[in-house]
């Protein structure tokens, strides 16, 4: 990539610019820049245009083999001219210049080539392409790894380097070049794909009573498709003229949307389509279309010849010729040739010959042409070489001349024949045009081979097995239909037979009148130029373009064995990457087919995939980016904690305070004073975002009784039990506690059930998932009130006195409120529930309180403990505590694999009666076996050697993991090392040492029971 | 997919969870199964080309789960009945 901004003196002169003609705005001029160079181009102007105007065609280097390449095509087939604009929001790479609309001040340069385009190291890779056949890659860097190797060729290969920075989306300044990225969502009752002579005839009958709602999508700025290029007349006056009244006819009514620069990537199930609208560089708006029916217009794309040395800047498609002199009234070059295998070039020699582009030669690989085409060519002038193929060309920065050879009957090139050089500096090629179906086929569609017409056409719809309901109807060139009458036939027909679908109309019009072609005289397949006579090879032939994919590599290729289209393509990478086989599938095709003894259409296409554009990912993204992509959720009394001086981090999706840090404090300090407080005195803990489900109904108890592993009919009401949950696998997904309430409905069963707090919305889906699918008959209501409640966690000897001075009217005495149970009461008019539960060990209450009055009642528990020393507990403290008391959190010291009897819960379980989910599961041989990993306690030697979470712990002989480290600290209270781990059959083996490996570390440490802390629990029942 | 929830009617797929295959009953007395019984009733499930039975959860909608008659060929909707419900016998 070279600097844009240094502008190198301004090039005045559009020295191919016609002096009348074309759709720009010649009044006004455009300044831009190219590889640091200043150009002018008009308004209308692609940035390809611009460039030619300014007789600019050699652009980039080629992906592999770094060979000049030149703008080869005037639409979204380009290949070569890839470009890197720069702009306020970024840098957007591989941008097609064809596509691109010039603006004031854009400014572009050239990719995979240093310093530039005319001068390229690289190119050093292209001699040493004699080397570097197919498969080089492969075949070569498989020893001794490929991934040593992968990094280099990596950097050697690939076109530009993607942006470093994100765009952009908060700073706007200029919608229409800024990058910025949006989505929308549109629903109708008929989408259109293209905006050309087909896609317009079909609006316009569908258009007929303006019942329906119609979303027309067009690539171009402006409506009119081939139009623009291939000039015509429709119903008495101008094609364009026409195809613009009928835009400004559909446009008066409402339920019509039509959408320019926008072009449709993908086709989904049940009529769902994507499309991007193109907005400036850098910017755009992805669409999402949901149509009841969908008719594709989306046109043709004209194929190039394959002959020696077709690569060079100054050969292009035929049509892109008369893009550029019809459309823009720029001159591609000044003497040409045309080169053909079908009738569509005959147009173009005498556009160009219109224009003042001497046209030298006429060379046709057929030798029987339509009597029509040419007299029309004498008439003009131009030689005309029939049974010709065109053998090598010459010119390295830009095309100097072509040598043409007579072919003979067979379509080899006959022995004997003179050689013929002639002079110029434009090629046309034109090998025939292949239907836009890639939306047909991505929607389930199939394509079979028109051997007349040499394309692969959209098959009939009743011709298909199990093809899906919402097929495209494809018309116009689409659909194979090249003549313009055919197309508005087409078109119009597929408008009157949605209509009919849908409001059971039939319209009074008429298709529109446009003159009769004449017919002209058939095509002939021409995948590749034969060696000449008594030879066996020729100078490359270039099949795919993008990838520098040659006629010998689908050669080697075919000889290798990679004879199906799908393994041939990907080991040549043949239509593969930004191309997705626009140009050079169908020659590949064709030259495999051939290789191969096969007919084209038993050869076939691979399958089309979306995008039909590469599409950026920003405009996937749109807006979802950061905070919007993965909003945070926070606490009820949020702005409390950062009064407090909380140190705020995601938990579980959840804002929560890591700690609190006072003036001068490290964060060490913090937590070590919150933990203090919390075994000392008293602590204050958030907790509001533990999972809160009330389980409610005649049947409540049954279907906890089947969802917990813990006995549920042995609660009493106001009581309250430690619940774990499985999946039906064995494995616990989570834990909480269940309290069961007084319920004043008759029969009914009432249950507070609290989660994790990350598996709230997990366990009430898997709540209503059992309910509905397998219990329908159980009489249960799930209601998950997580959000409408707070939860304050008031931990430490001095929280029973503390709470006492706020609930004054209850009584928090141990007799009447002893651990695990709970009381619900209001203080004033402020309903509360207290439940007296501990994840410290400490005496612990945990107040809930309506989510509005969070901030209040944080604030006034502060106030009234101050003189206990109150103090906020962060998750930091909370997980000390926890880990100190050998509580273990599910997700941290449990993962996927890890069923109840491997943390000790296999007596509790035995004791249960009856099923529950995951039961059964419990009892397969591989969760019974000693040696799973099993959860224990660990104790360093070296106490104030922290054992790092995620350690392993390992035996010597022979050299292996036997577990690893889930949760450790260093215990402010007891002044020692401590850690949860996960150790094979640990559970039997208490005051053995084992060794854990801390990076390289050996550090010994004891199996003790997981509890370090008041093992007996008297803290809790005070 | 566009998706005709019974309780909402047509909404895009995004909407909705599949819950996997349908119609698998879990076992009575899941203590009498013998451990392949019980993986077959856990882990076994087809995956047929053509006419497939599925669970689905509009769950950025009513919440409600559904049984849904899909061809996995074209991904056309052939039913959509309700939990309790055996799959129509016009589509069998």
């Amino acid at each position: 990539m070279n600097g844009g901004d240094e502008l190198r003196g301004m090039k005045s002169g559009q020295k191919m610019r016609l002096a009348s003609g074309g759709a720009i705005e010649r009044s006004q001029e455009i300044v831009f820049s190219f590889n640091g160079v200043a150009l002018r181009g008009h308004p209308g102007d692609t940035l390809a245009s611009a460039l030619l105007a300014n007789g600019i065609i050699l652009t980039a280097r080629s992906f592999r083999y770094h060979r000049p390449r030149g703008i080869f095509s005037a639409g979204v087939e380009e290949n070569q001219a890839l470009l890197t604009i720069l702009h306020h929001g970024g840098v957007t790479p591989n941008v097609r210049a064809s596509r691109q609309m010039l603006y004031e001040g854009l400014t572009a340069c050239s990719q995979n080539c240093w310093p530039g385009p005319r001068f390229d190291l690289g190119a050093i890779s292209g001699w040493l392409s004699r080397f570097m056949p197919v498969g080089f890659y492969y075949k070569t860097f498989m020893w001794p790894q490929w991934r040593w190797w992968e990094p280099l060729v990596r950097k050697l290969a690939g076109t530009a380097p993607a942006p470093q920075k994100t765009d952009r989306v908060d700073t706007v300044q200029s919608a229409d070049i800024v990058g910025r990225f949006d989505k929308r969502h549109a629903h109708c009752d008929l989408l259109i794909v293209g905006a050309g002579p087909a896609g317009l005839a079909a609006a316009r009958a569908a258009a007929q009573g303006g019942s329906l709602r119609m979303v027309i999508v067009d690539s171009e700025h402006a409506a009119g498709g081939s139009l623009h290029w291939q000039p015509a007349r429709i119903a008495d006056e101008d094609g364009l003229k026409w195809a613009d009244r009928q835009i400004e006819l559909l446009n008066r009514s409402s339920d019509i949307t039509i959408l320019r620069r926008t072009t449709a990537i993908a086709a989904y199930d049940h009529g769902h389509y994507t499309a991007i609208e193109q907005r400036g560089a850098g910017g755009g708006t992805l669409w999402h279309i949901r149509a009841r029916h969908t008719i594709l217009a989306s046109g043709a794309i004209e194929r190039p010849l394959v002959f020696p040395n077709n690569d060079r800047p100054g050969i292009m498609l035929a049509d892109a010729a008369r893009h550029y002199v019809n459309r823009f009234a720029v001159k591609p070059g000044s003497r040409a040739v045309i080169f053909t295998n079908n009738d569509s070039a005959y147009q173009c020699a005498v556009d160009l010959h219109r224009v003042g582009i001497e046209v030298a030669a006429m060379v046709d690989v057929r030798a029987d042409i339509s009597g029509h085409w040419q007299a029309r060519l004498d008439d003009l002038g131009i030689e005309q070489f029939r049974g010709f193929t065109l053998v090598d060309t010459r010119g390295y920065l830009r095309l100097r001349k072509v040598k043409i050879h007579r072919l003979d009957a067979d379509g080899k090139c006959q022995s004997g024949s003179r050689d013929h050089w002639i002079d110029c500096d434009l090629l046309c090629s034109s090998g025939g045009w292949s239907p836009t179906a890639h939306l047909y086929s991505q929607a389930g569609g199939k394509l079979e081979w028109n051997s007349r017409s040499l394309c692969f056409v959209p098959a009939n719809r009743e011709d298909q097995e199990n093809a899906p309901v919402e097929l495209p109807i494809c018309v116009g060139a689409a659909n194979g239909q090249l003549d313009l009458a055919g197309c508005m036939h087409n078109g119009h027909q597929a408008g009157l037979t949605i209509l009919r679908a849908i409001c059971g109309e039939t319209g009074a019009l008429a298709p529109p009148e446009t003159p009769q072609e004449i017919a002209g005289a058939l095509s002939q397949a021409h995948w590749h130029t034969p060696p000449p006579a008594g030879k066996r090879t020729t100078a490359r032939q270039w099949v795919d373009m993008l990838h520098d994919v040659t006629a010998d590599s689908i050669e080697v290729a075919a000889r290798e064995g990679f004879v199906s289209v799908e393994h041939m393509k990907r080991y040549t990478t043949t239509g593969m990457a930004i191309d997705q086989g626009k140009t050079g599938n169908v020659n590949a095709l064709g030259l495999l087919g051939h290789l191969t003894g096969r007919d084209i259409g038993a050869v076939g296409t691979t399958t089309f995939r979306p995008p039909y554009l590469p599409v950026s990912l920003g405009a996937m993204a749109g807006r979802e980016t950061g905070s919007r992509f993965w909003p945070q959720r926070r606490l009820p009394a949020h702005e409390a904690h950062i009064e407090a001086g909380g140190v705020m981090e995601d938990h579980g999706g959840w804002s929560r305070a890591a700690c609190y840090r006072i003036s001068g404090e490290t964060e060490e300090q913090a937590i070590r004073r919150e933990v203090r407080a919390a075994r000392e005195s008293v602590a204050l803990l958030d907790s509001s975002s533990l999972g809160k489900l009330e389980v409610r109904g005649t049947d409540a108890l049954e279907f906890l009784n089947r969802m917990y592993v813990n006995r549920v009919e042995t609660l009493n009401s106001g009581r309250i039990r430690y619940g774990m949950m499985l999946n039906e696998n064995g494995i616990i997904v989570d834990d909480g506690v269940f309290a069961r309430l007084d319920d004043d409905r008759p029969r009914s069963e009432h249950f507070l059930v609290s989660t994790s707090s990350s598996g709230a919305t997990e366990v009430a889906l898997s709540f209503e998932e059992w309910l509905q699918t397998e219990w329908p008959e159980l009489d249960v209501v799930v209601n998950n009130i997580t959000t409408q409640w707070a939860t304050f966690t008031i931990s430490g000897p001095r929280s029973r006195e503390v709470l006492a001075t706020i609930l004054s009217d209850a009584d928090l005495s141990p007799a009447a409120l002893p651990h695990m149970s709970l009381l619900s009461g209001a203080i004033g008019t402020m309903p509360y529930r207290l439940m007296r539960v501990s994840f410290s060990g400490e005496l612990s209450f945990e107040l809930n309180v309506p989510a509005g009055q969070a901030h209040a009642t944080w604030d006034r528990l502060l106030d009234t403990g101050q003189y206990a020393g109150i103090t906020p507990l962060g998750m930091e403290a909370l997980d000390i505590l926890r880990v100190e008391k050998g509580y273990l959190e599910v997700g941290v010291d449990t993962d996927g694999s890890t069923c109840p009897l491997d943390v000790g819960w296999g007596d509790a379980i035995a004791k249960k009666t009856g099923d529950f989910v995951g039961r059964r599961s419990l009892a397969r041989s591989g969760n019974t076996h000693q040696n799973r990993l099993q959860l224990v306690g660990l104790r360093a030697l070296r106490p104030d050697r922290l054992l790092e979470v995620g350690a392993h712990l390992v035996t010597v002989r022979p050299r292996t993991t036997e577990g690893h480290v889930t949760s450790s600290c260093i215990s402010p209270t007891l002044d020692q090392s401590v850690a949860l781990a996960m150790l094979c059959g640990g559970q039997n083996r208490l005051g053995q040492t084992v060794c854990v490996d801390i990076e390289g570390e050996r550090v010994a440490a004891t199996v003790v029971p997981m509890t370090f802390y008041d093992p007996g629990g008297l803290r809790l029942s005070d | 997919m566009l998706i005709d929830c019974p309780w909402c009617g047509p909404r895009n797929q995004d909407e909705f969870i599949c819950g996997g295959q349908a119609h698998i009953e879990r076992p009575a007395s899941p203590a009498m199964l013998t451990d392949e019984q019980w993986a077959r009733y856990q882990f076994n499930r087809t995956n047929p080309r053509g006419l497939h039975f599925e669970r689905w959860q509009h769950i950025f909608g009513c919440f409600q789960w559904f049984h849904l008659a899909r061809d996995t060929r074209s991904h056309r909707i052939l039913a959509i009945y309700n939990m309790d419900e055996l799959p129509p016998e016009s589509i069998i």
